[in-house]
């Protein structure tokens, strides 16, 4: 069975005071008396310091902790994550390298790097688990510890040949689409919680052609306050809080969620006429509109984008070839891809007018990256925001 | 706020108090603090005649290439006296703010070495130590 919404986000919280204190009996001690002696932890595991048991991993740029069920729990493993310092210069870097995860598909470097640095160990904890006797594994994490419970989930389904469950808060977009949709059915939609705040910037960094994962089904959604990206909302304490005040059900989480864009606000959106500047809206607008365009010039042939090996701006340029060659194939498509620039421009505080005449691969591969950049810009300007808060991503 | 506090967080709030053995004013004992894991901070401070002992604020600054995940600092205070060896204080601090061990008020403890370490949270920052002070602890519920 899942776990609810308030147990995995307060092991997602607490697994910063945990890999932090100063011993690992101090950590049990916490544990112990905030989970109401859930985890088994054997002296021997103290003592020997052995692999496989419940304790920490530890690397030089992530951290995690694992923990085994006990009592009414017996039969659960836990692998929660925690981010690093690294996480804020690597989602402001705008050419992101990507490399291939354990199914093959497409992920961002940075996260997969972090994830094989801690790997060895994982691999340890998951070869200790009494076979057969497995209720559930548990995969949790925010913000890039988000991510690395992501391709963590992704690997047990190749490695394990089992499903576990993934819970993910404020976590940044881990691979293209063929990742995202691999991760999705591989893990099963129903055991995915995918869960944001509306005014955490994290969530909206890498930029497309990076996605989320589920790639369908359901995410939980939390109100925060503004139409502006503040840093405050990617707190793990402010996740707790939200999901506090709603209620410990995934149900009642899920009927604060988010409605999707509709096509038909998309399509509006699209053929809109004016200057916009960013917002969150506007940020989710244009996303699913790349998605929209890219859609019908593509008429699922395919999603040429997930190759691995590959870097955003490689990507962006495969992006500008698709659209520039559908606007010689039908008048209909162009239009769409002229709706878009022309949006984008805009964005970009550009007022004219263009045309698919003006539309040359170059141009459109311009335009993206222009994109690209302000959205970078935002994002940083919203981290910065942290700095000055003193606290961090 | 002063241009200058931009980026500024308290990693260990000013700590004074008073520290017994079986009740008795443990003096002339040197106390040495450590503030955070890979960048650590040292200081010491000497308990006087009727074991007092006062230990200023730890200030730090956010810089963009350290940004901490999240506000993460460890904290640990050891106390030595007659050759022995007491661990006061382990701890992790969770907000930036100045006291925020203690609800925004001074930090003023009494600490007994000859006893179980208590564990106390306030504000998310759970604290192992041999001392007590003047803060409503956290009401937790993990679920679970």
């Amino acid at each position: 069975m899942e776990r609810t919404p308030l147990q995995t986000s307060s092991l997602a919280r607490d697994v910063y005071a945990l890999t932090d204190i100063d011993t690992l009996e101090e950590a049990y001690r916490i544990l112990n008396t905030n989970y109401k002696g859930a985890f088994e932890f054997s002296s021997n595991d103290l003592v020997k310091g052995r692999t496989g048991g419940p304790g920490l991993i530890k690397c030089r740029t992530a951290f995690g902790f694992t923990l085994i069920g006990k009592g009414k729990y017996e039969g659960e493993y836990f692998i929660i994550f925690r981010g690093t310092q690294y996480l804020a210069d690597w989602l402001t870097n705008l050419n992101v390298l990507v490399s291939r995860s354990a199914c093959g598909e497409p992920v961002h470097d940075g996260f997969n790097q972090a994830f094989m640095s801690m790997k060895p160990q994982i691999t340890n904890f998951m070869n200790a688990l009494p076979k057969g006797k497995i209720k559930a594994i548990h995969c949790i994490g925010h913000s890039l510890g988000g991510a690395i419970a992501t391709i963590c989930a992704e690997w047990i389904t190749k490695t394990y040949g089992y499903k576990p469950y993934l819970y993910t808060f404020g976590s940044p977009r881990v691979g293209l689409i063929g990742f995202a949709d691999m991760c999705t059915k591989r893990v099963g939609v129903n055991k995915i919680f995918r869960v944001y705040h509306k005014t955490d910037i994290v969530p909206f960094i890498p930029t497309w052609p990076f996605y989320h994962t589920p790639s369908f089904g359901l995410d939980y959604y939390l109100y925060s306050p503004g139409n502006i990206p503040w840093a405050t909302y990617h707190n793990m304490g402010k996740y707790v809080e939200s999901i506090s005040k709603i209620g410990d059900s995934w149900k009642l989480l899920a009927a604060h969620r988010h409605e999707k864009h509709s096509e038909a606000s998309i399509i509006n959106w699209l053929k809109h006429n004016t200057v916009t500047g960013l917002s969150i809206t506007a940020l989710e607008l244009l996303n699913e509109a790349v998605l929209f365009v890219l859609k019908k010039c593509m008429k699922g042939a395919g999603w040429i984008l997930s190759d691995g090996f590959s870097t955003t701006f490689t990507l962006l340029d495969k992006i500008a070839y698709i659209l520039h060659s559908s606007i010689d194939i039908s008048k209909k498509i162009s239009e769409w891809v002229v709706h878009l620039i022309r949006r984008m421009l805009q964005i970009l505080g550009y007022g004219h007018i263009v045309e698919a005449g003006d539309l040359s691969r170059e141009y459109i591969r311009d335009v993206f990256i222009k994109i690209q950049h302000k959205v970078n810009a935002y994002a940083k300007d919203a981290l910065s925001q942290t700095l000055v808060k003193g606290r961090a991503i | 706020m002063a241009i200058s506090d931009v980026g500024k967080v308290c990693l260990f709030s000013q700590i004074s108090g008073i520290i017994t053995l079986d009740g008795k004013p443990v003096s002339h004992a040197k106390l040495v603090r450590t503030v955070g894991k890979e960048k650590e901070i040292t200081d010491e401070a000497t308990t006087d005649e009727n074991g007092h002992f006062k230990m200023p604020a730890i200030f730090g600054r956010t810089i963009t290439k350290f940004l901490p995940m999240e506000f993460v600092v460890r904290q640990v205070i050891y106390l030595h006296y007659e050759g022995k060896e007491y661990k006061l204080w382990s701890g992790v601090k969770r907000e930036a703010e100045e006291n925020s061990e203690s609800r925004g008020k001074p930090l003023v403890v009494k600490c007994e070495l000859n006893q179980e370490t208590n564990l106390k949270q306030v504000n998310g920052s759970p604290i192992i130590s041999l001392c007590t002070w003047d803060a409503e602890p956290d009401k937790i519920n993990t679920g679970f």
